[in-house]
């Protein structure tokens, strides 16, 4: 959604799935993508237990590109210092 | 590995891959069980998901295996090429409209979906199991068309119980939409012949102005491979397949896992037939606002290639007049058959099958012609397009202190786009030269130069 600001006004529930953090990184996101694709729900940010966003109000958000997939490739999620630094790689 | 690897490329591009994963992608694929002659690459060959872009792999039938790596997430992304009887002269002056026409009758974009198209769950597993068939039933285009697709826009393996109600959640909507990204609906003209008799026998005049789409199936395609794969890593570990890369995940063919993917990923295919099949109407739509019904009328296609699939074709393997059936997997690559092969309709079979290779928005795309150069050395198949050589974040830089559109427009070229993101990040510049990639592909003989087409428009998404 580039700039325009989405508000975390609803949570979707999103089952964790996957054998180690990476997977169910790549997990999550394509959930949050498939409600996009199919409800227009906007994510936010992550909730406790799926996401948070609301529906698309095409008045306030502007789509800037679309996220076809939620891919494997070079999936990683790592520690450094005190923060967890994550990498997925989307297909647009 | 259990075979060699096999890139087509210049100098100039060999060394553009020094240090590129997409080499190593090349062997990883040599690696993989029933793998029937070498791994190949196409001269616009790019690192992908498991298997490069640009690649090719044919697998025994009784050996093999089968991976959704090895088709793409884009399922039949592929490309279709319509010649107008209209030329560049007369299309000029009426350019804008006619590009205004195409953009409000074609949506594209994120979040595009059609409201004169609406598809209930019935006639959703008929688009899937019919392809452009069922477009033409419903008076998306003519009969005539269908001889003018690769498989006749309908693959017949296609089981629509075979893809998941999330899949067909996710495409319901976007049937007759062009996507974005590097999907496109593109007006040009022929500027260049090099074969002036199948030029002319493709309806490829001097300046006749042509209408190039490329899309493929949507988010419902890319859901059907998103399913398989977890699916078929599962697999890979049953049967005891070793994988250098966990995105080559891949099933035996003829196994449950094999056949369940085989059904979905051809059903896939349709629906990208049939979505081509609707926006080549739509297209020839516009043509009728600004030209006339006439114009519209007389406007044919060309042809529409895959350049994301997998296929059970019957080859010689080693030129020893043994026929074998293999599953040859395209994933950025197109099928390039010669003349006088049985599955081309008869007003091809002396020409060959038409190649489609679109380049970037700003210099020029191809039609060539399958070859037996091709049939002998890679399968049949030939290059799918330029290839990016920058990122999309690179692009993006450069765009910056730019105006991208406006740099086309002095070009000739005018741009409707949803987004002034999408034009940055498809800037010509992002792209390898096209002429490169054609070239090697016409000297190594597995295709061959019919006509340059040059673009003066672009609808983005």
């Amino acid at each position: 959604m580039g700039d325009s600001p989405v508000g975390a006004l609803a949570e979707r529930p999103i089952e964790p799935r996957g054998a180690d953090a990476a997977e169910r990184l790549v997990h999550f996101l394509g959930e949050v993508l498939y409600l996009y694709d199919t409800e227009r729900f906007v994510p936010a940010r992550a909730g406790t237990a799926g996401v948070l966003g609301e529906p698309f109000d095409p008045t306030r958000h502007t789509g800037v590109r679309e996220v076809k997939a939620v891919t494997h490739h070079g999936a990683e999620v790592r520690k450094e210092a005190d923060e967890l630094v994550a990498t997925v790689v989307f297909d647009v | 590995m259990r075979t060699e690897g096999l890139i087509f490329a210049d100098d100039g591009l060999m060394r553009d891959l020094e240090g590129d994963q997409a080499v190593q992608q090349v062997a990883n694929v040599a690696h993989l069980p029933g793998i029937v002659g070498p791994a190949i690459a196409m001269p616009d060959i790019h690192w992908g998901y498991g298997f490069p872009i640009g690649g090719v792999a044919a697998f025994d039938e009784q050996e093999g295996v089968v991976s959704p790596g090895g088709v793409g997430y884009d399922i039949n992304c592929g490309v279709r090429l319509l010649a107008t009887p209209l030329a560049i002269q007369d299309v000029r002056p009426r350019l804008a409209p006619l590009m205004d026409a195409l953009y409000a009758t074609i949506p594209s974009g994120v979040g595009s979906s059609r409201s004169d198209v609406r598809l209930g769950r019935p006639d959703l597993d008929r688009v899937l199991r019919d392809g452009a068939r069922w477009a033409v039933t419903h008076e998306y285009g003519t009969a005539g068309d269908l001889d003018a697709i690769e498989a006749n826009g309908a693959l017949p393996d296609a089981d629509p119980s075979c893809v998941s109600e999330r899949a067909k959640e996710r495409g319901k909507g976007q049937l007759g939409t062009v996507g974005s990204g590097n999907h496109f609906v593109e007006v040009g003209y022929v500027a260049e012949r090099f074969d002036d008799g199948a030029a002319d026998r493709l309806g490829l005049g001097p300046g006749t102005v042509t209408i190039f789409i490329h899309s493929g199936s949507r988010g419902l395609g890319y859901q059907v491979c998103d399913d398989s794969l977890d699916t078929m890593l599962q697999a890979a570990a049953k049967y005891g397949i070793a994988l250098p890369d966990k995105q080559l995940c891949c099933a035996p063919l003829g196994s449950p896992e094999a056949k369940r993917y085989w059904g979905a990923m051809n059903a896939a295919a349709n629906y990208a037939f049939a979505n081509r099949q609707l926006m080549a109407h739509y297209a020839r739509r516009a043509i009728a606002k600004i030209f006339g019904e006439d114009a519209a009328g007389r406007t044919r296609l060309v042809y529409d290639v895959c350049h994301n699939i997998a296929k059970y074709e019957t080859h010689d393997v080693g030129g020893g007049g043994r026929a074998r059936r293999l599953c040859v997997h395209r994933k950025g690559a197109t099928r390039a058959f010669p003349p006088g092969h049985p599955e081309l309709a008869p007003q091809f079979r002396d020409l060959g099958q038409p190649v489609l290779i679109p380049g970037d928005m700003g210099r020029y795309s191809y039609v060539l012609l399958g070859t037996e150069g091709a049939f002998k050395e890679t399968f049949g198949s030939s290059c799918h397009g330029a290839g990016r050589r920058l990122s999309r974040h690179k692009a993006k830089q450069l765009a910056r202190t730019r105006n991208i559109p406006q740099e086309l427009e002095h070009q000739g070229i005018l741009i409707r786009a949803a987004t002034r993101a999408t034009v940055d990040e498809e800037m010509p510049e992002a792209y390898k030269d096209v002429a490169r990639v054609v070239d090697v592909v016409h000297a190594a003989g597995i295709g061959k130069k019919v006509a340059q087409l040059k673009p003066v428009g672009v609808v983005k998404g």
